[in-house]
């Protein structure tokens, strides 16, 4: 098949990943392999569309084309083609047997019963296509007491304790601003294939893959999991301070809304502190030479530097700071974050135009290789966007029976339902 | 290299220098080493990786070897003590680089250049080599040289600007999350360019920013703000994707603690929400809540109706019911229900290894599971310079001679 969705000159040209996830997990693992040269179909229904389009819960969306305008599926999708397929009707069923046949990695995020119910397991499909590198990516696990338990990323977040341990002061247990569980799964899920990958190109061995995404982020937890084990101690929430450093914290800056973030690691840093605050003598002062004053007289010194940082610009205090030899960062929304000159010199962000959305700027692969460099060859792409491609190019179905299809609705571009 | 036969993993055969201390660049060669690759870690002689002297230690008691996050995060590796800021050190380094298949370091960038084991010499002495550098902001830039934190990865990132109350200062997210994420994207980089280094008989560089790690799985808060204009906001319990988006997710304090109540998309789970969960049938039909535009401006007075029943049910309770009715919530665990999970004790997943200083540690387990060559902790996180004889005897150094380098600080 004469692809877009491939590149010769990238590490996993020629890998066919057939990725029937939705959301955000499984497609992030199935960009990560695109972007790395494999051809990658994500496979939609036009009776049921990826839900992370916003098509379920977003006014507005199904009218004009609103399913190709979602700000959530554009970025985790592009270098991806697009098959639609209805696999709640045999002949659905059977042209996706036949494409598994025809591919190295198979993506799914399902709860369990779902893929049961399409005759889908490991051991189906591995008879299709003995060498096949399937993952899963069940909230809980396939195995268990909580296995058909289903799981979105605050879920999982909060199942493998983060959330206990965020939060202000003596306040409630927070969520993170991001729904972190989605992309850590995804990004566990993809070193898992890729390294699955390794092991089949030197043993002619596939397999299957289970990442349940609450066990994927629990190593995140790192310190307060070890203390527990080690130590028996559950870590209260501590808001903006740090067990570590002192003082630590997020200050205002100049205007509304505007903060500083710092953090002082050694003595050499207070001092560095107490000069770019203008008041070297503080360094001196009893109630802040040493660390453990400095922590129990937090309170006097957070208004003390808040005094200082909230008359300027937080990017003069990040950098005056940062000429003092102080870790310090401007707290910066997303407009900030389009103008930030460090992402800008390093061409984080790219452009590229999509249809229905126009021309806008997306985060950009984020492991840079040298000689192999992840490349954007195309937009996330659209619904059912490469039917024909697919079907008439790699599957050899002739016109006529892909005209059957649409007329039936297995295959289409609109959104159905 | 080491025979395939020899050892198990997906990873068997591959050997990795590791330069990395901390956090970011420790996890990815954990995940590495714990896939069957031969990690080897080169550490200061004397004090080894600062994280060796981070808590919590093993009966809050400081020392090199008591450190339970460096435990965690160095599981399957051989460790060698080495100053290579010694000619001799720079040699031994040199031979081992030589017989590496990848290479990992998380130094400031151009520290490795400076100690004269820049690109060009390192692709001099194995074309064959995959060099990944993890920094706090990328090799290049007005940024490379500033210090970090992991606050300031959070701020400059984005991430912490809508984390917490709208009334109060933006929210600390709690951890070193960033570190973990770049230490994954060093692996995504890493594991293709090996692929490639396998098919195509040559190495290349990585490089991998932690602060664009961050960036890149806030994905949709720039994109979101290209598209429509919307800045998303901080709304303290309550979450929001910043739209009217009828998303209801929320951490809610019920009889004996805090439930996760996550509602997500679709009339449906609303449905089995208010009429099953709730048993309120009623609510169905009230004008305040029939759309979802009406239950994120009415969400006060629907949070109120909600947190009624919640404190008459325990969280348990609530997570099974609700789960059992397929909404997807949760409990908020500690660190010591977690483990005490009945659900992770019959998965195995929390696992027991044995230290020589420290006893048995329980960790957790390998974050996904192969069938045909599992992850596995082949050994525990390794005594400072413990497999000194062992790797610098493969390098052809005899007993002797290792007594001579440590009495020089070689070693």
């Amino acid at each position: 098949m004469e692809s877009i969705g491939r590149s010769q000159q990238l590490p996993f040209a020629g890998i066919r990943v057939l990725d029937m996830s939705q959301g955000w997990a499984g497609p992030l693992c199935g960009m990560l392999l695109a972007d790395m040269g494999a051809e990658v179909i994500t496979l939609e229904a036009v009776q049921r569309v990826d839900w992370w389009r916003g098509v379920y819960h977003r006014p507005g969306t199904r009218e004009d084309h609103g399913w190709e305008k979602s700000s959530h599926f554009v970025p985790v999708n592009r270098n991806k083609l697009d098959l639609t397929l209805d696999l709640t009707r045999p002949r659905g069923r059977g042209l996706v047997k036949e494409l598994i046949r025809l591919s190295d990695v198979l993506i799914e995020n399902f709860t369990i019963r779902v893929m049961k119910n399409f005759g889908l397991e490991y051991r189906d499909v591995s008879a299709l296509k003995p060498d096949l590198i399937m993952v899963s990516l069940p909230g809980f696990g396939m195995s268990g007491p909580w296995k058909d338990y289903a799981a979105y990323g605050q879920t999982t977040e909060s199942m493998a304790g983060l959330v206990a341990l965020c939060g202000y002061e003596g306040g409630s247990p927070t969520l993170q601003s991001i729904s972190y569980g989605d992309p850590v799964a995804g990004l566990n899920a993809a070193t898992a294939v890729m390294m699955a990958l390794f092991h089949r190109r030197r043993t002619g061995q596939g397999q299957h893959i289970e990442v349940a995404q609450v066990e994927a982020l629990i190593p995140h937890l790192g310190g307060p999991i070890m203390d527990w084990f080690l130590n028996r101690r559950i870590w209260p929430r501590i808001g903006n301070r740090s067990r570590w450093m002192v003082p630590h914290g997020c200050y205002p800056a100049a205007g509304h809304d505007q903060w500083v973030v710092l953090g002082v690691a050694s003595d050499a840093e207070w001092r560095a502190l107490c000069e770019a605050l203008g008041q070297p003598e503080l360094a001196e002062d009893p109630r802040f030479t040493i660390p453990s004053q400095r922590r129990r007289h937090h309170d006097a010194l957070d208004a003390i530097i808040a005094e200082w940082t909230c008359g300027l610009d937080k990017h003069e205090v990040a950098r005056r700071l940062q000429a003092a030899g102080v870790a310090a960062g401007a707290v910066q929304d997303a407009p900030d974050l389009l103008a930030d000159p460090q992402l800008a010199a390093r061409e984080f962000f790219f452009e590229i135009e999509r249809r229905y959305v126009g021309r806008h700027r997306y985060p950009g692969p984020t492991a840079r290789l040298s000689r192999t460099p992840a490349q954007v060859r195309q937009p996330a792409p659209l619904l059912g966007e490469h039917n024909e491609l697919v079907l008439r190019d790699l599957l050899g179905l002739s016109e006529s029976e892909i005209e059957e299809l649409k007329r039936d609705r297995i295959i289409g571009d609109e959104l159905l339902i | 290299m080491a025979s395939v036969n020899e050892q198990t993993g997906p990873l068997a055969g591959v050997r990795v220098l590791d330069l990395t201390h901390h956090i970011a660049g420790p996890f990815c060669t954990k995940l590495l080493a714990d896939a069957g690759a031969d990690v080897v870690k080169v550490e200061r002689p004397g004090l080894g990786d600062g994280l060796r002297s981070h808590e919590p230690f093993a009966g809050d008691e400081p020392g090199v070897e008591r450190s339970g996050l460096f435990f965690h995060l160095n599981t399957s590796k051989r460790s060698v003590t080495l100053n290579f800021k010694t000619r001799e050190g720079l040699a031994m380094l040199e031979e081992l680089a030589r017989r590496s298949d990848v290479l990992v370091e998380n130094f400031r960038p151009g520290a490795l250049d400076r100690a004269g084991l820049g690109a060009d010499r390192l692709e001099a002495l194995n074309p064959r080599l995959v060099v990944a550098s993890i920094s706090n902001f990328g090799q290049d830039g007005p940024y490379r040289d500033y210090k970090a934190i992991d606050a300031v990865f959070y701020a400059l990132g984005g991430w912490m600007y809508s984390m917490g109350a709208p009334d109060k200062p933006p929210l600390y997210p709690s951890g070193s999350y960033a570190q973990y994420i770049a230490g994954l994207f060093a692996c995504l980089g890493i594991l293709p360019a090996l692929y490639w280094a396998d098919l195509a008989g040559e190495g290349q560089r990585v490089d991998v920013s932690i602060l664009e790690a961050v960036l890149s799985v806030l994905v949709y808060d720039t994109v979101e703000y290209s598209y429509s204009g919307i800045r998303r906001g901080r709304f303290g319990h309550r979450w929001s994707l910043g739209s009217v988006a009828g998303c209801t997710a929320s951490v809610q304090p019920c009889k004996d603690g805090y439930v996760g109540v996550y509602l997500g998309h679709g009339e449906e789970r609303w449905q089995l929400f208010v009429g099953a969960l709730l048993e309120r049938p009623d609510l169905l039909d009230d004008p305040r809540f029939a759309a979802p535009q009406g239950r994120v401006q009415n969400v006060d007075e629907l949070e109120a109706i909600l947190r009624e029943w919640l404190q008459e049910h325990t969280s348990e309770e609530i997570f099974h019911r609700a789960q059992e009715l397929r909404l997807l919530f949760s409990t908020i665990p500690t660190t010591r229900d977690l483990a005490e999970s009945p659900h992770w004790q019959a998965r195995g997943y929390f696992q027991e290894l044995e230290h020589p200083v420290l006893g048995r540690v329980t960790l957790p387990g390998p974050p996904f599971r192969l069938s045909a060559t599992p992850l596995e902790f082949r050994r525990p996180a390794p005594l400072l310079g413990q497999h000194n004889a062992e790797v610098y005897g493969e390098l052809g150094y005899a007993p002797e001679d290792l007594v001579r380098l440590r009495e020089l600080g070689v070693i």
